[in-house]
């Protein structure tokens, strides 16, 4: 009651000043302006005793117009993206990394897409400041597979090293397929394979003393353990970084663009799956180990902060994101 | 390989062979461990309703061995199931505490308050959130309450007890001020819980009695923000609608606690709910209809960044959480 009492009060005041000739005061009136821009996207959480930052890359946007999957019709992707209450006609693909502090390094896992490939995404530098963390301190960096979105931010837009003072690790796998010569001449001119070759050999120019290869098996920072789970790449990796009695696997692109949908519709197979039919059995091979014994999941391309549960719905899958723990 | 080598000379806890001793270590130079950060990132979250600017943001939320009676009309340990396949500690609940604040371009109205600054190590951090957000507490023109239960209603007030918004006017559901204001119902207070609850609306509200406004159902509570009904929680427990153009939000409040239980379980009554039948009857409506019109809705209790969709499931109900929008 008192404020309707009171804008009419305003409203007189105003009505009055402009007939006395002056002006009514508009700070009176003008609300706080929009802020017009998200949270930061970094967000932090434990296993066992290491810390975790889930970090931001940002958001791809693409507009839908066919179906960029292989094996799924357009109609049937608008259907599954409005099941997921998700735009109709938009793609949104996002990218997040998982810094590790294991109390004795500093392990950044994959780096996002660079800079150069568009105003949202290319986030991770200005997110990991956000965070606090300074690139130099990184001492490990280690890559899944070498597709742009995971390799392109090991450099700066001059093409200096983001991370100056990291190791590089990377699948030896990977790095054999990619550098292969007679690989690259197979892939027709123009495709993205052959796109993501060249870019591929772009990224790693003069870096073979940096860069160490990774067999599946391996430890590739403290308690961080690579997992064979190829057929997205035929070098593709996923992780397990245990700590105590703590757990997560990090699933990198086992479901990869809009990963939401590959939930729900696990046989379909994404433009970047190399290998479609053994990206499937990956998929459902990892999802029901651990939907099965419950382990917390990070994935590159599920919504920040990409961490959370899976579980079975008949022949499909569920993300259940982990609750936002709002103190560590 | 060589990060087992290395590890083992920096802590000596393996046994160092006469070969690694005799070649100097090729590392790079070596660098202390990064300390953990150990504070999580600022939790706020920012969308749009039309041309509306709404930022969620979380007081924090609160983790407790799950009291007895919590859920009243089932056996405390399928109550506890029901938590644990939520992913919540063995044996623990989690509720979290988010209000949310609306900018229409001409009032700044914040919807439910949270705790004051230092209620406990893991609630009471709205204010420190707002400032995150960029939010002056100064700014906000309006306060709307939707029930006044504490965790509603005590941030009105500072930890030292003057107004967290000296600026705003605060709104409260008539049908709510008038039960617990009436000395009456307090009289009649049928346990400790009800007896806290009368005494801290007085602590809080009674001596700003001059500065509430009384609102009523179906009334609009700001510009585009309307009162609706969602009585059975409280006498005058009230959720809103925010519509600005064609958008439209539920702000739900408390028609359920937290929806891994209540959501899942519609018919189950949660200790706090003082008409649980109404309650009930309150929450099934209000769920087909957010499911028909596949509406937004923001929970007071659902977890950070609290926002999600609800579907039906058998017979009860899935919220399913938003997918974070990294660029705003």
């Amino acid at each position: 009651m008192s404020k309707i009492t009171r804008r009419a009060a305003l409203a007189g005041v105003a009505g009055a000043g402009a007939a006395s000739g002056l002006q009514p005061s508009a700070s009176a009136q003008a609300a706080a302006p929009a802020a017009a821009r998200q949270a930061a996207g970094f967000y932090r959480y434990k296993i066992g005793d290491y810390e975790i930052t889930a970090i931001n890359d940002g958001v791809r946007q693409d507009k839908l117009e066919t179906s960029p999957y292989r094996n799924a019709k357009l109609e049937e992707v608008q259907a599954a993206l409005e099941a997921t209450f998700l735009p109709k006609n938009q793609m949104s693909i996002v990218f997040n990394q998982a810094l590790v502090n294991t109390g004795s390094k500093l392990v950044l896992l994959d780096t996002g897409n660079g800079p150069g490939r568009g105003p949202t995404v290319g986030m991770l530098p200005a997110n990991l400041a956000a965070a606090g963390v300074d690139p130099k301190t990184i001492d490990t960096i280690v890559i899944s597979h070498f597709h742009g979105d995971h390799i392109g931010g090991l450099r700066t837009a001059d093409g200096q090293l983001a991370f100056p003072n990291a190791e590089i690790k990377v699948p030896a796998r990977e790095w054999a397929y990619w550098m292969d010569d007679g690989n690259m001449s197979r892939a027709p001119e123009g495709s993205n394979l052959a796109n993501n070759h060249r870019n591929v050999r772009r990224i790693f120019a003069g870096l073979g003393d940096k860069v160490t290869k990774y067999e599946w098996g391996a430890e590739v920072g403290p308690g961080i353990t690579a997992m064979d789970t190829n057929g997205h790449t035929p070098g593709h990796t996923s992780f397990v970084v245990a700590s105590g009695p703590g757990k997560l696997i990090v699933q990198s692109d086992v479901t990869a663009h809009v990963a939401l949908l590959f939930l729900r519709n696990p046989e379909w197979h994404a433009g970047g799956d190399m290998d479609g039919p053994q990206a499937v059995r990956t998929r459902r091979k990892l999802y029901d180990m651990v939907a099965t014994d419950r382990i917390l999941l990070a994935g590159y391309h599920l919504p920040f902060p990409a961490v959370g549960y899976i579980e079975k719905d008949g022949s499909s899958y569920r993300f259940v994101p982990a609750a936002w723990s709002p103190v560590l | 390989m060589t990060e087992f080598t290395r590890r083992a000379v920096v802590t000596g806890a393996a046994a160092v062979t006469a070969a690694a001793i005799a070649q100097p270590p090729i590392s790079r130079p070596a660098r202390a461990a990064t300390p953990p950060v150990g504070k999580q990132a600022p939790s706020f979250y920012r969308h749009k309703v039309g041309d509306y600017e709404l930022t969620q943001i979380s007081d924090g939320a609160r983790t407790i061995p799950m009291p007895e009676g919590f859920v009243r009309n089932v056996p405390r340990e399928q109550a506890l199931a029901a938590a644990e396949a939520a992913y919540m500690p063995k044996g623990q609940v989690t509720i979290p505490f988010n209000p949310v604040v609306v900018n229409t371009g001409l009032k700044l109205v914040l919807i439910d308050t949270g705790f004051p600054p230092g209620t406990s190590p893991t609630t009471g951090l709205f204010q420190a959130n707002l400032a995150a957000a960029g939010i002056d507490a100064k700014a906000i023109d309006i306060v709307v309450l939707s029930h006044l239960h504490p965790d509603h209603i005590n941030g009105v007030r500072t930890a030292e007890g003057g107004l967290a918004f000296p600026n705003a006017e605060i709104k409260a559901p008539a049908p709510d001020w008038a039960f617990w204001m009436s000395d009456e119902n307090m009289s009649k207070a049928a346990n400790d819980m009800m007896k806290g609850y009368f005494a801290n609306t007085r602590k809080v509200l009674s001596d700003i009695a001059g500065k509430v406004t009384r609102y009523e159902w179906g009334q609009e509570v700001a510009p585009g923000i309307t009162a609706l009904d969602a009585s059975g929680h409280t006498p005058g427990h009230t959720a809103f609608a925010v519509a600005s153009g064609s958008a439209r939000m539920l702000v739900q409040s408390d028609v359920t606690n937290i929806p891994e239980l209540f959501l899942r379980n519609p018919d189950w009554h949660v200790a706090f709910d003082i008409d649980p039948n109404k309650a009930m009857a309150t929450r099934r409506k209000f769920y087909d209809m957010a499911a028909a019109e596949k509406a937004l809705i923001a929970g007071f209790h659902f977890a950070f960044p609290s926002l999600g969709h609800v579907e039906k499931d058998g017979a009860g109900y899935r919220l399913v959480p938003i997918a974070w929008k990294a660029v705003f």
